[in-house]
């Protein structure tokens, strides 16, 4: 960082340990006045730590902050408001019920007469100056994601937050709306605010940022200029280790059709067609990716297909078998499908359960693991044991409850259950949602060794360069249909963008 | 990380000690105020309640039903239900045993007392299903059901023991005598103690196996757990919990059927004095282990018990003893709490980030 440029935020030497566990290692860092600042780095790294600490919810052990050159104590996220330092978290803090001007009034100091309209006018304003354009007096609840985004921010903004911290904001949002959601940053930035920028996605910060913080585990590896460097450069830092960016597969050659799906029909909870229509074939050896916003379908085509969800019509084809009206137990017991639901706490494991009882979750009525009606607490033991070794799961003993490992461990034992016995249909949701480089890696291996060995695998992912990467055909998902099944050696980023966000453009080219 | 983990394994009894030793503490407090001492009070009563004949005979009477009934609470907790019920079901079962009882005849005990016993178990078991299927099918808070229905229950043996079933010339609401032949017989000569106990700890041993050792107890626990989770393996959550409310209403059931065929002999209207509420507290002071709650009805058993000779012989109100138990339940929330509050600093550690 060049001398000279005031460091609107600056922070040095924080340290902040749970237990025995230091989670931010005297952290160093300085962000100028009217830049955007990426902070980069594994789950685990310590970033949401440090975030957590600007807004008040923890307190350092040392180090000290600083804004505009003065020392201040965030004591509590109250303080962190009045001193102008706004937070977006992932999740959005939002009531759905209240209208974007309630939303944003909400916990502003008390005065005796709301004066609504007055305030609507006020953010109206306030949304044109900074190029967000929002109707103030529509229900949060009725907006759609990237829209609700625009909320939080101009409920920052309304505080008089100076500094902007963002979460992992990308997240929830389609290519085309990331592009726009970037240009409003940019401007913000332009107005003089101060923006961090914490995320793990290495092109979003590269092409976004102007310097880059990497953390790895609880420190600072490496402050750089964003134009400078390479997301070789950045991957090493993070990782400490030089990542793959491209997997060698070998090309797709069987003609066994595995599963073919016919016009399917499937209801959501709220008993509206979430899957419309949908037809495809899947071969053996082969990735179908399925792209798309989230909520466009993926949870209830992949439930129908696992059996957690009937089909309304159309017909499901599994080996030449219709399996359309199997129940899931049945289609767990006589066929072999590894489904890898999309969120591995809430669907995929019992977190108080320890790794062996939760690998037996689909086979614990059946050999080895019940003989005769009893559980047989050896097989059950040996074959954690196993599954620990052959699937890295870094765990001292298949007793440990599952909710002590990480993320990318807790993966690696859904994996070790869902690919056991060679499944010749493997439904993954998002297998890697949520997991640093190292694990997304190894996921993506383990899919791709399945593949080889000749499994059938529908990938559903929200992740663009990742479906591109592990596909062989991608088919986009849009309001429940399949809107176009493409080439994956073909299909550029562009192409597949627009057409997830419904535009018709995509669908001209091949 | 070791301390932690020998701590963690020894919170499930060391929590409820910790619970009862305060309650005791504070319910000392509360004699004093009465104005006696309260070591020679503790004593009178854990010395009628345990070391004598007919008083530990007594705390075996009481720990009968208190036993049955809150392992059926446990079960149904095991499956992440609160079965609030314990109460209603204790009439059923009661009514179900009393009908075999007098209107079957001619069987040897051998099998008129299993017919009773089975049909006291059926009777709790509807009860304990109706919830179940509410909440299985349609979804409806069976905490509300389980706790309406106890009401309903209450008022259906109301009716029955002061119409159709009274006893001729009764002077209160109570039922002719069962049959002799299915009467439970007294395992403790000269005492009121029947065989009501070991059926308490036949069910508790035969609990051990199905969650120790067999697939359905594995089961259970997992829709307990993550019913989520459970689902996406497969498991039809919905029968896993009618089942499991059925067992908890059957186990009530089986309370109010050996209350009916050991103690009173016929069906009286209010037979139970709340066992099926002190259930709860017991299932919930023992935190999903069943030697807890063994010891725990024990010792619910042990004070209602020698309560009475403590009011007797130390003139300390009986409501001291009801004191200690609700002060035990307060204790235990408050324990749970510490325990939570420890355990986020735990969880922070690993996945703070």
């Amino acid at each position: 960082m060049r001398d000279g440029e005031t460091a609107y935020l600056r922070l040095e030497g924080i340290t902040k340990r749970f237990g025995n566990f230091v989670a931010n290692d005297s952290i160093n860092l300085k962000v100028n006045a009217g830049s955007i600042h990426g902070l980069l780095g594994e789950n685990g790294a310590g970033k949401t730590t440090l975030m957590n600490i600007l807004c008040g919810l923890y307190q350092p052990e040392a180090g000290q902050i600083y804004l505009h050159d003065r020392a201040v104590q965030i004591t509590s996220p109250k303080v962190a408001i009045a001193q102008g330092i706004g937070m977006i978290h992932q999740h959005f803090m939002l009531v759905p019920q209240l209208t974007v001007t309630e939303n944003i009034i909400l916990g502003s100091p008390l005065t005796l007469r709301l004066n609504l309209k007055q305030k609507s006018r006020e953010i109206l304003v306030m949304s044109e100056r900074y190029g967000l354009s929002i109707d103030p007096l529509a229900k949060v609840g009725d907006l759609p994601v990237g829209t609700q985004q625009r909320v939080e921010i101009l409920k920052a903004l309304y505080r008089q937050a100076k500094v902007l911290i963002l979460d992992e904001p990308t997240a929830v949002l389609t290519p085309p709306e990331v592009q726009g959601f970037f240009k409003v940053l940019r401007q913000l930035a332009a107005a003089n605010h101060t923006i961090l920028f914490i995320s793990h996605k290495l092109d979003e910060i590269l092409s976004l940022c102007d310097h880059i913080t990497v953390l790895r585990r609880g420190r600072v590896v490496g402050t750089m200029i964003a134009h400078n460097s390479t997301r070789q450069d950045l991957a090493r830092l993070m990782v400490g280790r030089d990542v793959l960016f491209h997997l060698e597969k070998a090309a797709q050659s069987s003609d066994h059709i595995v599963l073919e799906v016919q016009n399917l029909q499937v209801r959501d909870d709220r008993h509206l067609n979430a899957v419309q229509n949908v037809s495809f074939t899947l071969k053996a050896g082969e990735i179908l990716g399925v792209a798309g916003v989230d909520g466009n379908g993926q949870r209830e085509l992949a439930d129908a297909i696992a059996g957690l969800r009937p089909a309304t019509a159309g017909e499901l084809i599994l080996n030449g078998q219709i399996i359309t009206r199997w129940t899931m137990q049945q289609r767990i017991k006589r066929l072999k499908i590894g489904y890898i639901p999309e969120d591995r706490q809430k669907m995929g494991l019992i977190l108080r359960f320890s790794i062996a009882r939760n690998l037996i979750l689909k086979g614990f009525q059946q050999l080895p693991f019940c003989r005769n009606g009893w559980l047989q607490r050896g097989a059950i033991a040996h074959h954690a044991t196993q599954a620990i070794q052959s699937f890295d799961i870094r765990a001292t003993s298949g007793k440990l409850r599952v909710s002590q490992l990480s993320g990318g461990n807790q993966q690696k034992v859904v994996l070790a259950r869902e690919l056991s016995g060679d499944p010749t249909l493997i439904v993954a949701m998002q297998p890697t949602r949520g997991l640093d480089v190292g694990a997304t890696e190894y996921v993506q291996q383990a899919l791709l060794t399945e593949r080889q060995r000749g499994a059938a695998i529908l990938y559903i992912s929200t992740e663009l360069e990742e479906i591109m990467m592990m596909s062989d055909r991608i088919a986009v998902l849009y309001e429940g249909r399949f809107v176009a099944i493409l080439d994956a050696a073909t299909a550029t980023v562009e192409q597949l963008g627009l057409l997830m966000a419904g535009s018709p453009a995509g669908r001209l080219s091949p | 990380m070791k301390a932690n983990q020998i701590l963690r394994s020894i919170t499930p009894v060391l929590s409820p000690l910790f619970a009862i030793s305060s309650a005791l503490l504070v319910g000392a407090g509360l004699i004093a105020l009465a104005g006696v001492n309260p070591i020679a009070a503790y004593s009178v009563l854990f010395r009628e309640a345990l070391a004598n004949y007919y008083g530990f005979g007594t705390t075996l009477t009481k720990t009968a039903p208190l036993l049955l009934t809150s392992l059926g609470v446990f079960v149904a907790l095991k499956a992440g239900q609160f079965n609030i019920g314990g109460e209603g079901q204790i009439y059923m079962g009661g009514l179900g045993s009393v009908l075999v009882g007098l209107y079957v005849h001619g069987l040897p005990a051998l099998i008129h007392v299993p017919l009773a016993l089975l049909s006291g178990f059926l009777f709790g078991a509807i009860w304990g299903l109706i919830p179940g299927y509410l909440k299985a099918i349609r979804g409806i808070n069976e905490v509300i059901t389980t706790l309406l229905l106890n009401y309903i229950a209450l008022n259906l043996i109301n009716y029955l023991v002061s119409n159709p079933l009274i006893e001729p010339g009764a002077p209160s609401p109570y039922s002719p005598t069962i049959a002799t032949s299915a009467q439970l017989p007294i395992i403790l000569p000269q005492t009121q103690t029947h065989a009501g106990i070991l059926i308490g700890f036949a069910a508790t041993i035969v609990l051990w196996i199905v969650f120790q050792r067999l697939p359905l107890g594995y089961q259970v626990e997992a829709v307990g757990q993550n019913p989520i989770a459970a689902r996406y393996a497969g498991i039809s959550v919905e029968r896993t919990i009618m089942l499991v409310m059925a067992t908890a209403g059957g186990l009530a059931g089986l309370a109010g059927a050996g209350e009916v065929m050991g103690l009173k002999y016929r069906l009286f209207d209010q037979f139970s004095p709340g066992y099926g509420f002190d259930a709860i507290a017991i299932a919930f002071l023992s935190r999903g282990n069943l030697v807890g709650v063994v010891m725990t009805s024990l010792f619910f058993g042990a004070l209602r018990s020698g309560a009475n000779v403590m009011q007797r012989s130390a003139g300390v109100p009986v409501t001291v003893v009801y004191a200690i138990q609700g002060l035990a339940v307060l204790f235990i929330a408050i324990g749970l709490a510490l325990e939570k509050r420890f355990a986020i600093r735990q969880s922070s550690v690993i996945t703070s980030g």
